[in-house]
């Protein structure tokens, strides 16, 4: 266990002296923060709006007034989804794309592998460290969000939304350890950091934007007759066709599970924490398969690679 | 303290190392010599358990490096052949961690006192990113050193190095192999290096040992020659007048 | 002369021999068919779906009825817009990283410039080499999209159609040479290790994911599924009657996507490609001149920092 803290302690130095990893680290936690603000302000806007609208349709002698939008307190922070799908990404891959690769092209491989430690020990290693780093930019987020959320909505959260956030983040830090573990994986197999690094940004592009919208181009746009003005919206509605593409993307499933929990669904907002993660059962398994995956293959051609 | 037997390495199809079978004795120095591509990394390799060989064996003072890999690799102190450490991490943090990965008891205590002994003392906060090629050498005996190892294995640790660099590395090597007694397994493909500070030499050329002697007999015998290009042109010459290839001790 | 042509023809060479570069190449190709066949797809069961709903509300007496969907696979799927402008952007981030760091690695800045060549020689030998390698890129892209448009998709290209296409990937090859050209001038800046590449694509993320997001999250459209406005039931005079009242709200909104060359290309191209309705009417040049910002936008940062290649080039020693 020493031995294993002692990697993992170092990936976490070696991690905070890194710029490059630095700089997108700081960009995820500014996001993450301005969402909240922007989230907030957008909100306060549309309430504006509504009541413009309200009195823009009286003073046109409209008989319907439209329903107040009902706003749920997480659906403010609903950007952070994007941000942790689309940057938390980013982070991770930043953090462990040349773990492994960099070792080889320093020498420092040889030096760990002629020591007295098992191989799993120093993927075990890697592995608590880029969690420890990970976990620690969504607890500042978390911790952040929920003190400007305050500050800034002047809304309260009750438990069951608390839970909900949590359980969130939860979600966030599986998802981000997923695209460390690929990076992780992708830099044992490769010799060059930078190669590494360009195969996991494709990977990253086809999971988390390619496949997503392919799934989208394939989404039925119903249109729907609106019951006050009488006009015709179009909304999208998923196809068999769309939904079998994006069990190929953990970014969707992620997205999927990350709205229902903020509230971002009216229709789910109010379910229980366990009724809302039943519903997102299959959701749930297709967001934790490739990660798994990911872990068992670096585990099994590092330790192969020693015969 | 090292004893090897019929050593090989196939690289698909290739023999890097060839049967290779020698000994080398506790708190010799013991020089390998040979060209580039000669097979001096592969047995290294092998030797310190980062490769498996694909037939044959070798034991440290006793242990198999197959069987018994972690209890030799507490045992070895190994610089590799072009090793940069962790440029971004200071000295002392480099040595900390490799320190502690080798189970060194006490690690802050006793980085102090390699570093003493290497003359290192002033660098230890300095960042290895902004050591000159002499330092950083120094630093990768160093952490070879951390856990008082019974045998040190070094790949071309002065390649790269100017005279001077050069010199204080052997210096370095003769100071702990009196001090400690360790015994030193030195890769290298200059002749000169070896006559200055081993006690014994083995020549390998296209993976196959040529010969094995201690550095008095190779003197009388190879006296006249002044490279190790001289010595392989002499032994090349006896193989093709049908004589013997191994010489031995 | 001859030694800038020396120099480009290695260049293309190169590139067309690095294995990553051609991937990327060859995945761009691929993305750009599927998008034309799923939105041949989509158009099918899109009309199917208008057909339906005309059906039923002519069945309920209503007599405005929603206009005809495009017939245009491009104009339906978004996707096609967004490849190359993802795809493109890395494959010239690629490039122009390439085209300065193999030198470094091997060595051969100083091997070049110890030959009787100037400097500006080399650079305008990396810089033609490589753009001409991104106009033929664009070029068989162009012809990939021509052919699988005509052949699936069934559409048969008017002349104004095709002048829209070009323009498109004139827009698009603008597009990919500001990226080669920020990868290029970063790489040149920073020498140690793979530091450039991991700052250019911290830079493409900026301008492709975060300003359009924080200008999409901005929109308070886009709060609701379907639409804010959609869903209070407001129409466009309305909507614009509303939106007016929060100009400062809207136009900080709008600088922020101006910011982003992504958000220009993606302007240009939507309005050409008739994915953003409005433009239906318009030639190719009217649409240019209506959208002559976002051309700006793509084409002075290009200048500019090719300018500042320049000067880093010819000025500095160690390169
Ligand atoms: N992983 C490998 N796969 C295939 N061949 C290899 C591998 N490693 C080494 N070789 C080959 O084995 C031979 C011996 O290599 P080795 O590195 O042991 O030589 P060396 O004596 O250390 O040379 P140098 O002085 O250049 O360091 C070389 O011909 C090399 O090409
Ligand atoms: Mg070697």
């Amino acid at each position: 266990m020493g031995k294993i803290l002692s990697i993992a302690s170092k990936e976490i130095k070696t991690a905070f002296k890194d710029k490059a990893f630095l700089a997108v680290a700081l960009l995820f936690l500014l996001l993450s923060i301005l969402s909240v603000y922007i989230g907030s302000a957008t909100k306060n806007a549309e309430i504006t709006a509504y009541q413009d609208i309200v009195n823009l349709l009286k003073s046109q002698g409209a008989t319907s007034i439209p329903a107040e939008p009902k706003i749920f307190p997480l659906s403010i922070l609903k950007n952070i989804i994007n941000y942790v799908a689309v940057i938390g990404s980013i982070v991770a891959i930043f953090l462990g794309f040349n773990s492994f690769s960099e070792e080889r092209e320093e020498g420092t491989i040889k030096l760990l592998l002629s020591r007295p430690i098992y191989r799993d020990q120093l993927i075990n290693g890697k592995l608590f460290g880029g969690a420890f780093v990970i976990a620690g930019l969504l607890i500042i987020t978390l911790v952040f969000n929920c003190f400007l959320f305050t500050v800034v909505s002047g809304m309260n959260i009750n438990f069951a939304e608390f839970s909900r956030l949590t359980v969130f983040f939860v979600f966030a830090f599986y998802y981000m350890i997923s695209f460390y573990l690929a990076s992780l994986f992708v830099s044992l197999k490769s010799q060059n950091s930078t190669f590494a690094f360009l195969l996991m940004l494709i990977i990253w592009m086809g999971v988390s934007y390619v496949i997503p919208q392919l799934a989208e181009s394939q989404k039925n746009y119903v249109y729907v007759l609106n019951n006050i003005s009488q006009t015709m919206n179009q909304m999208p509605q998923d196809t068999l066709i769309s939904k079998t593409i994006e069990i190929f993307s953990p970014t969707v499933q992620f997205k999927n599970i990350g709205r229902d929990l903020l509230q971002v669904v009216p229709e789910h907002a109010q379910l229980s924490l366990f009724t809302l993660l039943k519903l997102n059962l299959r959701s749930i398994i297709y967001l934790l398969v490739p990660g798994l995956f990911m872990l068992f293959g670096s585990y099994n051609s590092f330790l192969k690679e020693g015969n | 303290m090292l004893v090897i037997n019929s050593l090989t390495k196939n690289y698909d199809g290739f023999t890097a190392v060839d049967n290779l079978s020698f000994k080398v004795g506790e708190g010799e120095i013991f020089g390998f010599l040979g060209h580039n591509g000669a097979g001096k990394t592969t047995t290294i390799s092998m030797l310190v358990s980062l490769i498996r060989p694909s037939s044959g064996s070798a034991e440290i003072a006793g242990y198999d490096v197959v069987k018994d890999n972690l209890k030799v690799r507490s045992m070895l102190g190994y610089l590799p052949e072009n090793v940069n450490l962790y440029s971004n991490l200071t000295a002392f943090e480099n040595l900390y961690f490799f320190g502690s990965l080798s189970g060194v008891e006490n690690v802050e205590k006793r980085i102090n006192e390699v570093l003493k002994d290497l003359e290192m003392n002033s660098w230890k906060d300095t960042k290895v990113r902004e050591f000159s090629k002499g330092m950083r050498q120094r630093i990768g005996i160093a952490q070879a050193l951390l856990h008082k190892p019974r045998i040190l294995f070094l790949d071309e640790p002065t390649s790269g190095l100017d005279p001077q660099g050069t010199k204080s590395i052997r210096d370095l090597l003769l100071y702990i192999n009196n001090k400690w007694n360790t015994t030193i397994f030195l890769n290298t493909h200059l002749l000169s290096e070896v006559k200055k500070i081993c006690s014994s030499i083995g020549i390998i050329s296209h993976g196959q040992l040529l010969m094995t002697d201690s550095l008095i007999n190779i003197k009388k015998k190879f006296g006249s020659e002044k490279s190790l290009e001289d010595i392989y042109f002499r032994i090349e010459g006896d193989q093709n007048n049908g004589e013997n290839t191994v010489y031995s001790i | 002369m001859s030694e800038m042509i020396v120099i480009a023809r290695k260049e293309i060479k190169d590139s067309l021999n690095n294995k990553f570069f051609l991937s990327i190449l060859i995945l761009l190709l691929i993305l750009t068919i599927v998008s034309i066949v799923l939105g041949t797809l989509q158009v099918h069961s899109q009309i199917a779906q208008y057909n339906r709903s005309i059906e039923f509300l002519k069945s309920m007496g209503k007599t405005n009825l929603p206009p005809m969907p495009s017939l245009n696979p491009l104009s339906v799927s978004k996707s096609f817009v967004n490849y190359v402008a993802m795809i493109g952007a890395l494959l010239a981030i690629v490039l122009g990283n390439y085209a300065v760091s193999k030198e470094r690695k091997n060595g051969t800045f100083k091997l070049i410039l110890s030959r009787s060549i100037y400097r500006d020689q080399l650079i305008n030998g990396k810089l033609g080499g490589n753009l001409l390698l991104l106009a033929l890129i664009n070029f068989a892209i162009a012809a990939v999209t021509i052919i699988f448009l005509t052949a699936l998709g069934g559409v048969s290209l008017s002349q104004a159609d095709l002048i829209r296409l070009i323009f498109f990937f004139a827009a698009s090859f603008l597009y990919m040479a500001l990226f080669f050209i920020i990868s290029l001038f970063v790489t040149l800046l920073l020498p140690y290790k793979n530091y450039a590449l991991l700052t250019v694509i911290i830079i493409w993320l900026v301008f492709a994911f975060i300003f359009p997001q924080i200008g999409d999250t901005m929109d308070m459209d886009n709060q609701l599924p379907g639409g804010f406005f959609a869903s209070m039931g407001l129409n466009r005079a309305q909507e614009k009657q509303i939106v007016n009242k929060f100009k400062f709200y809207e136009t900080l909104r709008n600088g922020i996507e101006e910011l982003s060359p992504t958000k220009h290309f993606e302007r240009i191209s939507f309005a050409l490609l008739g994915v953003k309705p409005g433009f239906k009417n318009n030639t190719a040049w009217e649409i240019a001149n209506l959208k002559w910002l976002n051309l700006a936008g793509l084409l002075v940062p290009n200048i500019i920092l090719s300018m500042l290649s320049y000067l880093v080039f010819l000025r500095r020693e160690n390169l």
